[in-house]
């Protein structure tokens, strides 16, 4: 699904993300961990086809980000730290707009927008302007915007920031069901406990460098994820 | 504390004039030298056209020892321009700007935050009735000599933006009252905005006239201002040199000032933070209308322009000069007659170049609607999601110009047609106007997108930055006025030779080859560049 080998991407004389090599396979959902500042947000930035990178290569299913962004694009969602959403829409607008880029067909789109505001508690509201919304709200848009195309590979930046315990339990059911479907989800988080229950792969960076991945297993062994990752970062 | 908030609000007002927006580099000594040197020049210009107005006004009163009632004449217009001219920001920069939460959980009082941002109105206000002002007191100095009474105009330079302040605070203040009140405020700043604009321009285009009726009828004018406008003529008095009036005036400017900052810090909070809502609407769901990739980018630029008041006033009421135009054109097509029959008398070499004029004009006013210019930065930190998706810069580069050349377009050529059919152009003249009116736009469309792709400004907290407050309108505005006039001159002097239709028909076709070569550019390279901004 995601092949990233030798990753780097150097911003003047910082290496941000060096030489990182990760594969996800289809039905994996795949936490990155690490510090402030240790790459995270680079990595999938440059998965999403957002920040171009210096060395290395990405394939989402088997497609290069480079050389074929928009069939990789169209593959994938991606989900920001912070959701800064186009507050001059309304919140069924900017969903319909969504569902114009990646061409969700008419018919579809209207019961899937319904069913997924439903889940995240949001319908009434999506009549108006996203300015007007809380953090919590945006983020619970731009979840259901990701959504909204059936992507194969979803990148989330630090998802379950400003989710109710609701909405986070709500998308860690979703998250599920994609892989379940074949697909898969690669997500950096700093909730240890979260990272640890849910997901089948981890893998930890520090100053851009990757210093440990595997399955949950493998990395932790018989320790908690937090200690293992404590002990590494020192 | 105060000190850290000033420095924060005068930083925001003039980072394009210390800081590189692309690099966040600090300018280089000669950068901001150059800049200044171009704000002076802008500022001294205008001064010198309302010195021109001063001027009607000045010997003719003085001599009749009513010097008062000129400065009471000057007063009311420098009143009128300051709060015309700060007002548009006031609002936002008062209380939509971004960092009010940021700045309110600081240990900060409410009533600091407020100060600081009034500040920035009054040095606006000191900017915008300086421009009438300065040249006011410098043609009653050279008409009156230089007394000790000089100094009572000289101080009040920077008193009366003091009551601007006011007066646009008060406006702002209502506007915030209003809007949260009511559920689409985007339109009603937009109608508040037309009406006072349309106010605007009744008493610009009247002015002239008026002054020479007040010179003509100083006496009855006077009468008047002293009953019905006694705050103006103590105001005239002071200026003219009375000691008890400016005391009187500098007393009264400064109560209403504290009484202002007493009521601003108290409903602040209130104001900036929500305070009474219009009732959220309810979404009802109904089926949903798919469109392609590009119409669904052209519709996104469409509900952004519209979406905000800012950029629609300031990047779109040229539209509103172009049915104006052509409105007038038709009431008063006698007298367009009358000038255009008789252009050769007017500018030697002219005859039949009617058309021209009326080229111009258009490439005049759809000049003014520089949409693409602030629509990179307009981005904002949400440029993160149309990088994410799969369009191409190309497909949302060439939306950006889409919008703009189609906004222009149909009024624009609504328009030519009729301004050409009122001065008497056959139709393969009217139909060049359109085609060289159309190219014009175009290369705006790319001037604008170019600019904007070069020194994008994505961490703006008010959009009033980019749209308002930066170097990129500015110069395309200057490119629009400088392309206009050689559009102008060339036609004019192609005209005498060719005719005008031959002349019409070379600039559309050197204007749409420089649209070619920017086009060129933005495909090649203004992609990338699109690509890399973030």
């Amino acid at each position: 699904m995601l092949e990233i080998n030798g990753l780097t991407k150097v911003y003047g004389t910082t290496r941000a993300v060096d030489d990182l090599t990760l594969h996800i396979r289809p039905g994996e959902i795949y936490g990155f961990i690490g510090h402030n500042g240790a790459g995270k947000t680079t990595t999938l930035k440059s998965v999403a086809g957002i920040l171009p990178f210096d060395e290395g290569e990405i394939l989402i299913n088997g497609r290069s980000i480079r050389e074929q962004p928009m069939e990789c694009k169209r593959d994938m969602a991606y989900i920001p730290d912070n959701p800064d959403l186009y507050e001059f829409m309304t919140g069924i607008r900017f969903l319909n707009f969504v569902a114009d880029i990646y061409q969700v067909p008419a018919e579809v789109r209207t019961g899937r927008i319904g069913e997924l505001a439903d889940t995240f508690e949001i319908k009434e509201n999506l009549a108006q302007p996203i300015g007007s919304y809380s953090h919590g709200m945006k983020q619970k848009l731009a979840l259901i915007s990701a959504w909204i195309h059936e992507p194969k590979l979803i990148l989330m930046d630090e998802p379950f920031v400003g989710l109710d315990p609701k909405a986070s339990h709500t998308l860690k059911q979703m998250m599920r069901e994609v892989c379940d479907r074949g697909g898969a989800i690669f997500f950096s988080t700093h909730v240890l406990e979260v990272a640890e229950k849910l997901c089948d792969k981890v893998a930890i960076i520090k100053s851009g460098k990757l210093i440990r991945s595997g399955t949950m297993e493998e990395v932790k062994g018989d320790e908690s994820l937090e200690s293992v990752f404590l002990e590494l970062e020192e | 504390m105060m000190k850290v908030l000033l420095k924060k609000q005068f930083l925001e007002m003039n980072q394009a004039l210390f800081r590189n927006r692309k690099t966040g580099q600090m300018r280089s000594r000669a950068g901001t030298v150059g800049f200044l040197i171009l704000f002076a020049f802008l500022f001294i210009s205008i001064a010198t056209a309302f010195y021109g107005y001063a001027d009607l006004l000045c010997v003719p009163l003085v001599e009749q020892g009513k010097g008062w009632l000129y400065f009471a004449l000057m007063g009311l217009m420098a009143i009128f321009i300051g709060v015309f001219g700060s007002v548009f920001n006031t609002y936002a920069g008062l209380y939509k700007a971004k960092d009010t939460e940021l700045l309110l959980a600081m240990p900060l009082r409410p009533s600091a935050i407020i100060a600081s941002r009034m500040l920035g109105v009054y040095v606006m206000s000191i900017l915008f009735t300086g421009i009438i002002w300065i040249p006011a007191t410098v043609r009653y100095i050279v008409a009156a000599g230089r007394g000790t009474g000089i100094v009572f105009p000289i101080l009040l330079i920077f008193i009366l933006p003091l009551f601007v302040t006011v007066l646009t605070c008060l406006l702002g203040w209502l506007v915030a009252q209003v809007a949260s009140r009511v559920r689409n405020k985007n339109t009603a700043t937009i109608v508040a905005t037309l009406v006072f604009l349309a106010v605007y321009y009744v008493v610009y285009f009247k002015l002239n006239s008026f002054l020479q009726s007040v010179v003509q009828n100083a006496d009855s004018v006077a009468s008047v201002m002293k009953s019905w406008g006694y705050p103006m003529y103590r105001l005239g008095l002071a200026a003219a040199g009375d000691p008890v009036s400016f005391a009187m005036t500098l007393a009264v400017i400064v109560i209403l000032f504290a009484l202002l900052c007493l009521v601003m810090s108290r409903s602040f909070l209130k104001l900036s933070l929500g305070g009474k809502q219009a009732k959220a609407a309810v979404y009802r769901e109904k089926p949903l209308r798919a469109s392609s990739t590009n119409a669904t980018l052209l519709k996104r630029e469409w509900r952004r322009f519209t979406g905000s008041s800012i950029y629609l006033l300031n990047c779109g009421l040229g539209v509103l000069f172009l049915i104006a135009a052509a409105v007038a054109a038709v009431i008063k097509a006698d007298a367009v007659r009358m000038v255009t029959d008789n252009i050769g008398s007017i500018i030697p070499g002219a005859d039949g170049l009617a058309p021209l004029v009326v080229l111009a004009v258009i490439c005049m006013f759809t000049g003014l609607n520089m949409i693409t210019a602030p629509s990179i930065s307009l981005e904002g930190k949400g440029i993160w999601l149309i990088h994410s998706m799969p369009v191409s810069a190309r497909q949302v580069l060439t939306a950006k110009e889409k919008l703009h050349v189609l906004f222009n377009m149909i009024p624009g050529t609504v328009c030519a047609v009729v301004c050409c059919a009122v001065v008497g152009a056959d139709v393969l003249t009217v139909l060049l106007v359109v085609l060289c009116a159309l190219a014009f736009n175009c290369v705006i469309a790319a001037i604008g997108l170019i600019f904007d792709l070069k020194r994008p400004n994505l961490n703006w907290t008010n959009e009033a930055t980019p749209v308002k407050q930066s170097l990129t309108i500015f110069l395309v505005m200057m490119i629009e006025f400088i392309l206009t006039c050689a559009i102008l001159f060339a036609g004019w002097l192609l005209g005498r030779i060719l005719g005008i239709r031959l002349a019409l028909l070379v600039i559309t076709v050197v204007v749409g080859a420089v649209f070619l070569l920017l086009q060129h550019w933005i495909v090649r390279r203004g992609t990338a560049v699109f690509e890399t901004i973030s």
